[in-house]
């Protein structure tokens, strides 16, 4: 049996995520995957396009507010938004689920914190550190665990603003 | 995107990236390869992506075949690949960027027992190009079972 490749060279000129998609598709994809300050030619690089062509889309999507734009950098620089996207989530689930299911997935998720709290000995995930163990399984092992800790800390303020939004019709604000 | 940077061993993990997990199930969901998508917990909270591989498009002796998918906001991941076989046997391997003192923070653990980690070297960290990576050496690995 050959060996098994973990890294193949690509069968197709397109990489796999990119078939059927267009430019604007494309840079818009990549963008949702990009976390820090990001100059556009490198996301052309990810997207198979011009770099003229990813500045026009991602100035588009900044314009949208789906992307945020640094312009104090040579050259300007893109990541995704994260508050923006983190109101579209709130607003679904502020669409979706009633304010009785939020209030529950709430205590539910302070329950679960509690838990992480009890089993860390700790009140704050980020003081504690994920990767100081012995084995390469416990590291991962605890790596998750901190991680999804972290995961319910931010999924709270998550629902109590979805639960904002869901008291005041789709609002932030009281009309 | 350049090659990985080395970073020490310490530091707190990110928090699951909702934005990427979501981005790759759309994606998976337009795999020939992949028959069903789902979040763990929920897709309100994702924080492991599951997709199961259609059995169909493997030879007799493989029953089950599935990818479990970490994101941490900090750009490190797992991605988990297990194939159950007829005879209760499992061939499983994962790709992980994370700290540890024993290999590259980017590394692969091999098959089929996914214990033993090597060094990873990819061009690009982008959440969608380690898909499209993962995919096809997910394909190659099904061709090859047909070819023994």
């Amino acid at each position: 049996m050959t060996e098994f490749d973990p890294a193949p060279e690509s069968p197709a000129t397109e990489r796999r995520w990119q078939q059927g998609e267009d430019t604007f598709s494309r840079v818009y994809d990549v963008a949702m995957g990009i976390t820090s300050p990001t100059p556009a030619a490198e996301i052309a690089d990810v997207a198979d396009c011009s770099p003229n062509a990813a500045k026009k889309h991602l100035d588009r999507l900044a314009k949208m507010g789906i992307v945020s734009v640094n312009r104090d950098g040579r050259p300007v620089q893109y990541e995704r938004n994260e508050g923006y996207l983190e109101w579209q989530d709130a607003s679904r689930i502020a669409d979706e689920l009633t304010v009785e299911e939020i209030i529950d997935r709430v205590s539910e998720l302070e329950e679960e914190r509690a838990d992480y709290e009890d089993e860390f000995d700790a009140t704050d995930p980020t003081a504690v550190s994920g990767y100081d163990q012995d084995s390469h399984e416990a590291i991962h092992d605890r790596m998750t665990a901190v991680s999804e800790w972290r995961g319910v800390i931010r999924d709270i303020r998550l629902y109590e603003l979805a639960r904002q939004l869901a008291e005041n019709d789709g609002h932030l604000i009281p009309a | 995107m350049g090659p990985d940077p080395p970073t020490p061993n310490s530091g707190s993990p990110g928090p699951p990236d909702r934005q990427t997990l979501q981005l790759l199930a759309r994606h998976l969901r337009n795999e020939a390869l992949i028959v069903e998508t789902a979040f763990d917990p929920d897709s309100y909270e994702p924080r492991l992506l599951h997709a199961l591989v259609d059995a169909g498009q493997y030879p007799e002796g493989v029953i089950a075949a599935r990818l479990d998918i970490r994101w941490f906001t900090t750009g490190d991941f797992s991605f988990h690949y297990v194939e159950t076989h007829e005879d209760e046997s499992r061939w499983e391997c994962r790709w992980d960027r994370h700290p540890n003192p024993h290999n590259a923070r980017l590394h692969f653990h091999e098959p089929p027992t996914a214990v033993d980690a090597t060094d990873l070297s990819l061009s690009s960290r982008h959440p969608l190009d380690i898909y499209s990576t993962v995919l096809d050496a997910i394909e190659g690995r099904i061709q090859t079972l047909w070819e023994n």
